[in-house]
This record gives structure tokens, C-alpha cells and sequence, in this order.
């Protein structure tokens, strides 16, 4: 049960990392971004690529799978997210998602369609209360953690962050003050994405590495951040871990019930906290 | 001022004003011709799929062109009446009209209980609840249904000959399935054009003004999905017979982006747009397929494309070009420009 | 002459924002009643409340005898009671006659059948007769054929009342019907009112307090959520409060 537990955490540490993103563009562009996941899997393959380069070494491959990450993310903003703002919600989801087509297939080209295989950067267990954990795992949950906090920090104490925050309530009032919040919002954009890409990079070695996989995801990126708020971080954290942890309960006693079961959460949210898009 | 004044003194003057009187015999005609050109073309069994594909943009044609709800789920109502379809001639009796009606009504019945969650969420809301929805369905029939359907393997179901009628045949299908897409258009542009039709473009626009005009927009909305749950329903009942098969690919969530790509690139919420959309996706993604080792990429594009340029689809230029056309000579922009 | 139309107490709070406070409002039948006030004196907030756009915080509702509070808009609507909008509010994606076809129906008894309603196309001759007539009345009837978005915004506001008239009220609403329009436009909407005005009561938010002088029997005044003054148009424009409110406090040895 300890073990579930611990699962649950875990995943919903990657939750948490691949959802914030989402959670941002939504809550300062108002846009709904189907492909968003997308550089979730670019970031994976990339760091695929990088690691045999640097002989197996994971942490500066991992860095570069991020930062490769940037400029696409950046490209995705620049031309088509931008275009989106104020735009009905069929229009956004239909772009978006067509990117996401985009994306996959470009993926398919580079790197073929058969999963790849990935093992994790350290076998190390750690053995407590009688019980053996991947050290991997923890230290999954520990940067979650430490995200959640420097996040907290960011947006409380930096310029930046306040900028951001203030620009979630009343983007027009932040504006009037002279400051370009599209650029900030931009920024916000790219640093989601590099998120996303995180959480992808710390996942694929527990994971199926496949062209697909950022779709997957992003279903369930989506229902955390519909169950948590839109635009809500701390929400999106709690929720994050709350959908890991149903995940990892409905997975001991159901195994391939996972998913759905957040499906299921997020359809009875929705219904009873509608949200207004 | 006169006009005011002579409220209640004039008797109503006859009309004149233009209306489009649209000849419906004229429409179905010329839909029916034009797959039977295609027959010959294109295989026949082809030609099925591609209509039974119709069927389906159609009744997502009503939820999204008409009510302005983008579900990204309805396959789970075609699922539906595949499944239902497929389950009682497999486990009951091997008469298909009687699968298709039931079919059609097992989905529909869907359609009214999740109805009522379903459209009182607008926007993303409805999109993630209909994905959620299709998402679940998908499972269900994949995992905990599993004795009964066979999961991921799916199971055959072969419809039996009523008196000379014979399912197997391609013929028999092809004409059916015709039959049904004509039926299924008549019906559907007759809705569309009632007071119901009016209401429902009118929910679109602002429901709230819809309500101040004393209707209760709630109950026609839950109408409206029934019965795009139902149609979308047939066309589930319809792949079943035409494959003899089912498997939970009738249910496969991912697939969602094909309809709505038919509908965009045919132009939504006029039908013919549906129609025009349905054939030109599936030759796509059978045909490029071929050609374009890339064709995925080939429908992102191009449904970029059509977001930021070409919104209205196929049909709605065509029609926009018919309008210019059609308007007199003396207030067309150009021709006064030029002389 | 019954009232029409009363509420007790009628509350309604945004966050720490009081819109609507404890008012007492009522209309009695064939009334023609007008209500002015300064931009945020909560006119709007008291038509969304009568209509039920919004749901009261306390306060009663009655129309007609019955307790309305909790009844939804569309029923409010189905027992007579019309409003229009600040910002017109037509269905700019039909054309005009279409947008009477939604209020014409609603009356006609053989229009009720299912079949009618949902199968005979909307376009039938005794619908498009009917609509004729409603956009006659306002003198729209050339214009029946055009997309409404692309009428002028006078041609617009016809439309609308147009559309008010054939739902039969018995109570209608008017919020600011004057908004946006030329003088010539102001002139046809009043004289239509005063057509109209026989047939059923009105109530009518205005800003242009000239041109409703003549066509309301009486005037509310409201400001900050209350009503200030009531009474006939004369006594209220002469009362101290109501210049008050509009012009502030007056200076007595001013030297204007």
C-alpha cells in the first residue's frame, strides 16, 4: 500500500510539471493549447539522442533536451499562439491540435514510429521501514517539490512574477501601467513549455518512449488542470498529486483502469464546476 | 413616419422579398448522382465508408456547425451503436434492421442521459467532458466489458438475409447506405430550416436573447445532442454491417480529429458542407495516404491553413461566389469600380 | 388598475458593491413609467433582477400576483414580461425576418404542434405574412431580406422592438432604447411607443430624460442602489435630491 502511495506521488510529480504550462496559457492568454505536450515528447527524444553523445551522462543531456526545447516552444508562440488570442475556442483547439499533428508526424520522421528503449539513469534503491524505493522515483518527487517552492517564490517575490500574477487578475490594468505584458505572457509561454519538457525528460525512463506519448499525456494534463483551475497554481499542484494519487490507487486494484478513472474525476468536476471559456 | 402610423389601418402586403427556396428534391438528387459517379471510380466498398463517414460529419454537422458545440468525443455515440448493433446479432438475433434501430436508439438514449450534463457546458467545457465521455466508453469496452465484447480483439457479427436482401453483398450495402445518407440529409435539412433550425442557429449566436424570447434553451440543446447522438448512432450500426466486425477502433478518441476536419475543410453548418467535407477527408486518408508518406503532417497544415485563411470551408466559398454572382449588376463592388 | 409588476426589498450585492438596495418598485397596469439616474445608480441591475438575468440576494419579486423570485427568465418571458437591451441585442447572423420568427410562433396555436415546429420549413408563407406585419409595424419591412448585421443600428433597434411587440407583453421593458441613435430615429422609436403604449404597460430606462418627459406618466429616480425620488415627471425633475445627484450640491452664492 506504501508502495502506492509512493507511486501515486511520483506521478503526480510529472503531472504536476507537464501541467503548469497548461495551466498558465490558459490563465494569461486564454488560450487552450492542444500542443502543449508537444515538446514533452520533443524534449525526450532529444535527450535520447544527446545521451549516448555524452556517454550516458543524464543530467547535461537532460539540460540540453530543455533548452532545445526553447526555440521550438518559442516558434509555436510566436506563430500561432499569438494569432489565437481573443479567438473562439473551436479555432484554438483546432490549431493547436493540428500542430500537435504536426508535431507527432515530424517526430515519426526524425525518429521512426517504434518506441524506443530507455532505462532509468540510476538503479539505486533506498531501503526504508523495511521496504526498498527507487531512489529515482524520490528524487522525481523532491524536484517537484522544489519547483512548487521556487514557483511560490517566483511569483511572490520577483518583478516578473508579480507582473504575471497582477496580469492573470486584470491583464488590460497591467497593461495601461505601460508594460508589455505579451511579452511576459510569452516568456510565461516558453518556461510552461520547458516545464512540460522536465517532466517528459524525468518520466521517459519509467515510461514508453513513443511518437504518441505527448498525447497521452496531455489528456491527463488536461484534467488536472480542469480539476485544479485554470490559471490556479497552487490548485494545479494539488490536483496534480490528488489525480497521481488516484491514478496510482485505481492501477493497484485495476490495472489498466488508470486513466479512465481521471477521466471520470474530471467529467464529475466538470459537472459540478463548470468552467467559462 | 406613414409606415409606423399604419400599424393597424394596411392589411400586410403580399411578399416579395428573396427567400432562397431551396428544392429538396433537386439536393437529393443530385448527392445521390454523385456517389453513384463515384462508385464506378472508386471501389464500391469504398464508396460505402465514404457515406457512412457522411452520416456521421452530419450529425456532427448539427452539434457544431448549427449549435456551435465542438465535441471531441462524438465518436463515442458511432461507437455505441456499432457496439450495440453488433452485440445483439451476435447474442440475440441475426436480424439487422432490428440491430439498427436499436442501434440507433441505444445511442440516442446515451445522448439524452448524458445529454443533460452535456449542454449545460459551453466551450472548452463541453469539448473535455465529450473527450472524457468518449474516453471512458473506449475503456469500458476494452476492459470491464471484456467477456462480452471481446476487448481489444473485437468479434464478428454477420447479419443474415431478410428474403432476398442479402447484408454480405456489396451491392445490397451500397444501396442502403445511400438510401439512409439521403434519408438522414432530408431529415436533417429539414430541421434545419424549421423555427427549430432558427432557434438553434439562434443558441449559437446568444442564447441568453434565445431565452428572452421565452424558450427554454436547455431542452432544445438537449434535443439538438439526442439526436446527433442518434444519427451518429446509425452510422455506428452501419460500419458494423458493412465490415461484419467490431472492435473498440469505433470508439478510438483520436479518430475525433477526422470529423471535425471534414467539417471545417467542407464548411460547417450548412450540411452540404458536411457532406462536400466527409468525401473529401476520406479520400485524403485513404488516397494521400498513398502518395503523401506524410499525410498527417499534410492534415495539420492544412487545417492550419484553413483556420487562418480559409474558415468557411469549401461550400461556404462556393456560396459566397454564388451570392456575388448572383446579386444585380448595378451593386456588385467591382463592376462599379471598373467602368 | 391592479399592479403589474412589485418588488419588496429587492437586494442584489456584487462582492462589496450594493447594485440594487431594498427597493420597492411597482408598476400597475397601462402605467408607462420611466427610471433615471446617474451611470451605475443600479437601473440595469433592477430590469436583470424583474427579468431574472439575475437572482436576487433578498427581496421579493411579484407579477401579476404571482411570486416570481426564483422563476426563470424564460417563463417571466411566457408570462408577458419583454425586455430589451442596452447594447441592441438581435441575431446578427439571420436575416431579419428570421429573427421574428422565434417571437411570432410562439403564438400561433397550430405552431405548436411538433410537427410544425421542427419539420415545416421556417420560410412557409403564414410566417413569412406574419413577419411582414411585425417589421411593417416598425417600418422594416423593405428590409426584411438583409442580414441583420449588416443594418444600421437605428434599423437594428427596430428590429429589436420589433421583436418585444410580437412576444404580446404585457409588461415591457425597455432599457435605454434611445442609446446610440439620431435624432430621426429617436423621433420614429417614441412615436411607436406612443402607439403602443395603450396596449400595454412600460417601463422605460432612459438617460435622454427630454424625450421621455412626454410619453411617461411617471419617473423614478435612482441612485446608489436606491430610489430616490418618484413621482410625476415635473415634481421629480424640479426635486432638490434628484439635481443633487445629477448636478451635485447647489452653491448658494454662486456667481454664474
Amino acid at each position: 500500500m506504501l508502495y502506492t502511495i509512493f507511486y501515486g506521488f511520483s506521478i503526480g510529480a510529472i503531472l504536476y510539471f507537464v501541467s503548469i504550462g497548461l495551466s498558465l496559457t490558459f490563465g494569461t492568454m486564454r488560450v487552450v493549447n492542444f500542443a502543449h505536450t508537444l515538446t514533452y515528447s520533443i524534449g525526450v527524444y532529444v535527450l535520447i539522442t544527446f545521451i549516448p553523445w555524452l556517454q550516458g551522462n543524464f543530467i547535461p543531456a537532460a539540460m540540453i533536451a530543455i533548452l532545445a526545447v526553447v526555440p521550438i516552444s518559442y516558434l509555436i508562440e510566436r506563430f500561432i499562439i499569438r494569432r489565437l488570442y481573443g479567438e473562439s475556442l473551436d479555432y484554438t483547439f483546432i490549431a493547436t491540435f493540428a500542430v500537435t499533428l504536426i508535431g507527432v508526424d515530424t517526430i515519426k520522421m526524425i525518429w521512426g514510429v517504434n518506441p524506443l528503449p530507455f532505462s532509468p539513469p540510476m538503479s539505486t534503491y533506498i531501503d526504508f521501514w523495511g521496504m526498498t524505493f527507487p531512489l529515482y522515483r524520490i528524487i522525481i518527487f523532491g524536484i517537484a517539490i522544489a519547483l512548487f517552492l521556487g514557483l511560490e517564490l517566483f511569483f511572490r517575490k520577483t518583478i516578473v512574477g508579480k507582473i504575471v500574477v497582477a496580469a492573470l487578475d486584470d491583464k488590460d490594468g497591467v497593461r495601461s501601467l505601460g508594460i508589455n505584458v505579451d511579452k511576459y505572457f510569452s516568456i510565461m509561454f516558453m518556461l510552461g513549455s520547458a516545464l512540460a519538457a522536465l517532466g517528459g525528460v524525468l518520466y521517459a525512463p519509467i515510461s514508453a518512449v513513443q511518437p504518441y506519448m505527448g498525447l497521452s499525456i496531455l489528456l491527463l494534463a488536461f484534467a488536472v488542470v480542469i480539476v485544479g483551475g485554470m490559471g490556479n497554481l497552487r490548485g494545479t499542484f494539488i490536483s496534480a498529486f490528488a489525480l497521481g494519487m488516484v491514478m496510482a490507487l485505481t492501477a493497484r486494484y485495476w490495472s489498466q483502469g488508470a486513466e479512465t478513472m481521471v477521466f471520470i474525476v474530471m467529467a464529475i468536476v466538470l459537472c459540478f464546476r463548470p468552467i467559462d471559456v | 413616419m406613414n409606415q409606423i402610423e399604419s400599424r393597424s389601418v394596411e392589411p400586410p402586403p403580399v411578399l416579395d422579398f428573396p427567400v432562397k427556396k431551396e428544392k429538396r428534391a433537386v439536393e437529393i438528387f443530385i448527392i445521390g448522382i454523385g456517389f453513384l459517379i463515384l462508385m464506378p471510380l472508386i471501389s464500391i466498398h469504398r464508396v460505402t465508408d465514404f457515406m457512412i463517414f457522411c452520416i456521421f460529419a452530419l450529425s456532427f454537422d448539427l452539434l457544431y456547425g448549427y449549435m456551435g458545440r465542438l465535441s471531441f468525443g462524438h465518436l463515442l455515440y458511432l461507437g455505441t451503436g456499432a457496439y450495440v448493433f453488433g452485440l445483439f446479432i451476435k447474442y440475440f438475433q441475426t436480424n439487422a434492421l432490428l440491430a439498427i434501430l436499436l442501434g440507433v436508439l441505444a445511442a440516442g438514449l446515451l445522448g439524452m442521459l448524458l445529454g443533460p450534463i452535456m449542454v449545460r457546458a459551453t466551450g472548452a467545457c463541453f469539448s473535455l467532458m465529450a473527450l472524457a465521455f468518449n474516453q471512458i466508453g473506449f475503456f469500458l469496452v476494452l476492459s470491464p466489458l471484456k467477456h462480452i465484447t471481446n476487448g481489444e480483439d473485437g468479434f464478428g457479427a454477420h447479419a443474415q438475409s431478410i428474403g432476398f436482401v442479402n447484408f454480405s453483398s456489396k451491392t445490397t450495402m451500397f444501396i442502403l447506405t445511400l438510401l439512409l445518407l439521403l434519408l438522414v440529409f432530408y431529415v436533417l435539412k429539414q430541421l434545419t430550416t424549421s423555427p427549430y433550425g432558427v432557434l438553434v442557429r439562434s443558441i449559437k449566436e446568444d442564447e441568453n436573447r434565445v431565452r428572452f424570447l421565452g424558450y427554454n434553451t436547455y431542452f432544445y440543446k438537449w434535443v439538438t445532442f439526442v439526436i446527433a447522438s442518434a444519427v451518429a448512432g446509425l452510422a455506428g450500426t452501419l460500419t458494423a454491417l458493412n465490415y461484419n466486425f467490431v472492435n473498440p477502433n469505433v470508439m478510438d478518441v483520436h479518430q475525433n480529429v477526422g470529423v471535425v476536419f471534414a467539417c471545417l475543410i467542407g464548411g460547417a453548418g450548412n450540411l452540404y458542407g458536411a457532406v462536400i467535407g466527409g468525401v473529401a477527408y476520406m479520400m485524403i486518408s485513404n488516397y494521400l495516404a498513398i502518395y503523401i508518406h506524410r499525410w498527417e503532417m499534410f492534415l495539420g497544415l492544412s487545417m492550419l491553413m484553413i483556420v487562418f485563411k480559409f474558415r468557411k470551408g469549401i461550400w461556404g466559398n462556393i456560396r459566397d461566389i454564388g451570392d456575388y454572382f448572383r446579386r444585380p449588376k448595378e451593386i456588385r463592388p467591382a463592376a462599379q469600380k471598373g467602368i | 388598475m391592479g399592479e403589474l409588476i412589485g418588488t419588496k426589498s429587492l437586494t442584489k450585492r456584487f462582492g462589496g458593491l450594493v447594485a440594487v438596495n431594498e427597493v420597492n418598485f411597482q408598476v400597475v397596469e397601462g402605467q408607462v413609467a420611466g427610471v433615471i439616474g446617474p451611470n451605475g445608480s443600479g437601473k440595469t441591475t433592477l430590469f436583470n433582477l424583474l427579468s431574472g438575468f439575475f437572482l436576487p440576494d433578498e427581496g421579493k419579486v411579484y407579477f401579476a400576483g404571482q411570486d416570481i423570485t426564483q422563476m426563470s427568465s424564460h417563463r417571466r418571458v411566457a408570462m408577458g414580461m419583454v425586455r430589451t437591451f442596452q447594447l441592441v441585442s438581435v441575431f446578427s447572423s439571420l436575416t431579419a425576418w428570421e429573427n421574428l420568427v422565434l417571437a411570432n410562433i410562439r403564438f400561433k396555436k397550430e405552431e405548436h404542434s411538433l410537427n410544425n415546429f421542427y419539420f415545416r420549413p421556417a420560410h412557409k408563407k403564414e410566417n413569412l405574412e406574419i413577419c411582414r406585419h411585425a417589421l411593417n409595424e416598425v417600418g422594416l419591412e423593405k428590409k426584411a431580406g438583409v442580414k441583420t448585421s449588416e443594418l444600421s443600428y437605428g434599423d437594428k433597434r427596430m428590429l429589436e422592438l420589433a421583436m418585444a411587440l410580437s412576444l404580446r407583453p404585457k409588461l415591457l421593458l425597455l432599457d435605454e432604447p434611445l442609446s446610440g441613435l439620431s435624432d430621426h430615429e429617436i423621433a420614429d422609436v417614441i412615436a411607436l411607443l406612443h402607439q403602443v403604449k395603450k396596449d400595454f404597460a412600460v417601463v422605460i430606462i432612459e438617460h435622454k430624460i427630454s424625450k421621455i418627459v412626454d410619453l411617461v406618466g411617471r419617473l423614478s429616480v435612482m441612485n446608489e442602489g436606491r430610489v430616490i425620488c418618484e413621482g410625476s415627471p415635473s415634481e421629480v425633475l424640479e426635486d432638490p435630491k434628484v439635481r443633487e445627484c445629477y448636478w451635485g450640491k447647489e452653491e448658494k452664492n454662486c456667481s454664474t
